[in-house]
């Protein structure tokens, strides 16, 4: 059968067909509407309070390290002074990414386990996970842009959520499927 | 996703209000994700349905006229020279919106948005023919409009 040259016209361009930007309200409008999305991250974080917890405190010294060693520097201690941000919005937005980064690193790590039981799924989210870091660099081309926008830093960090998200569904989903054929194993012992 | 609600909504506003509410469904639902497909499948599900759902109430028709495959395999090799269009994205763009509701919507889903018609029929709840025979007519009524436009 001749393929049609419109179909064929629209196949071969289909990137241009999808060239516009979503605009920048529309996050903010969403965040405001995911009362019960907070909530339920707060549940689902806490059995991992722990390793938030040493997350952070290895974080913070770190920072705190970094600093005792600027210290030792004078001349490159004013350097740095002065380029600190001046925004406390950028410096909050510095600390959730710090946080959610070392979160995912960690999901990400109870994940491989899994990682040969179901390829696919970990071939999937690592698609996923692309594409989202490709609108999370759009994001941060904004930031730059709109000279650290607070709309623009909500929307970095819900993306961040979402991966956090996503991994958490996953995890569970794969807990639960792993945790069936397991019983006969156990009775066999 | 914002690019599948302006085709379908052919509006803005709407697009990005289509958009907002997606997402909050999108992520007051997360946790009947099962991972049967991936999650931008899943997510570009919840929005054509939204989309979907704001046109129905706006009494979108999806059938512009009940027409049978030979009819309309009849007119279109009469009327349209493949070779005398011109295409550019923003020509084909510019033609889609001037289409009737219904004919857009069918015609994104089918060629922009990847859907085959077992699928599209699921969706707007019509029939696999009537979903290709609607598909051949909204493409008929672009080339249409293309051939209409000035060339610059």
């Amino acid at each position: 059968m001749k393929e049609d040259k419109l179909e064929k016209f629209v196949n071969t361009n289909i990137e241009g067909f999808n060239s516009l930007e979503p605009p920048l309200l529309a996050w903010e409008a969403i965040e405001k509407q995911l009362p019960v999305a907070k909530t339920s991250i707060v549940r689902k974080l806490w059995p991992f309070a722990w390793k938030v917890a040493a997350a952070i405190l290895i974080f913070t010294s770190a920072w705190f390290l970094k600093d005792y060693t600027d210290h030792k520097k004078p001349s490159e201690k004013s350097f740095t002074s002065s380029n600190f941000p001046a925004s406390p919005q950028l410096g909050e937005l510095s600390d959730a990414e710090a946080y959610y980064t070392s979160k995912i690193s960690s999901k990400q790590a109870e994940l491989a386990v899994y990682a040969r039981q179901h390829p696919e799924i970990i071939e999937d989210l690592k698609k996923e996970f692309k594409e989202m870091d490709k609108n999370k660099e759009d994001l941060e081309k904004d930031l730059a842009q709109s000279n650290a926008d607070e709309k623009v830093i909500e929307a970095i960090i819900l993306s961040y959520r979402m991966k956090l998200e996503i991994l958490d569904q996953m995890l569970t989903e794969l807990r639960k499927a792993k945790e069936v054929p397991q019983k006969p194993a156990e009775t066999n012992l | 996703m914002y690019n599948i609600c302006y085709r379908m909504m052919n509006n803005a506003e709407e697009a990005k209000d289509m958009l907002q509410e997606s997402f909050v469904d999108a992520f007051r639902r997360l946790e009947s994700f099962r991972f049967e497909s991936t999650f931008g499948a899943w997510l570009k599900k919840i929005v054509i349905n939204k989309c979907i759902n704001a046109l129905e109430k706006r009494k979108v028709v999806w059938v512009i006229a009940e027409i049978s495959d030979d009819q309309l395999s009849a007119t279109e090799n009469e009327s349209i020279d493949e070779e005398e269009l011109l295409l550019s994205v923003e020509r084909v763009k510019k033609a889609m919106k001037q289409l009737p509701e219904g004919a857009r919507v069918i015609f994104s889903l089918f060629l922009l948005e990847g859907y085959d018609h077992t699928e599209i029929s699921e969706i707007l709840h019509i029939s696999e023919s009537t979903s290709k025979t609607q598909f051949m007519r909204a493409r008929q009524m672009v080339k249409e409009l293309l051939l209409k436009m000035p060339a610059i």
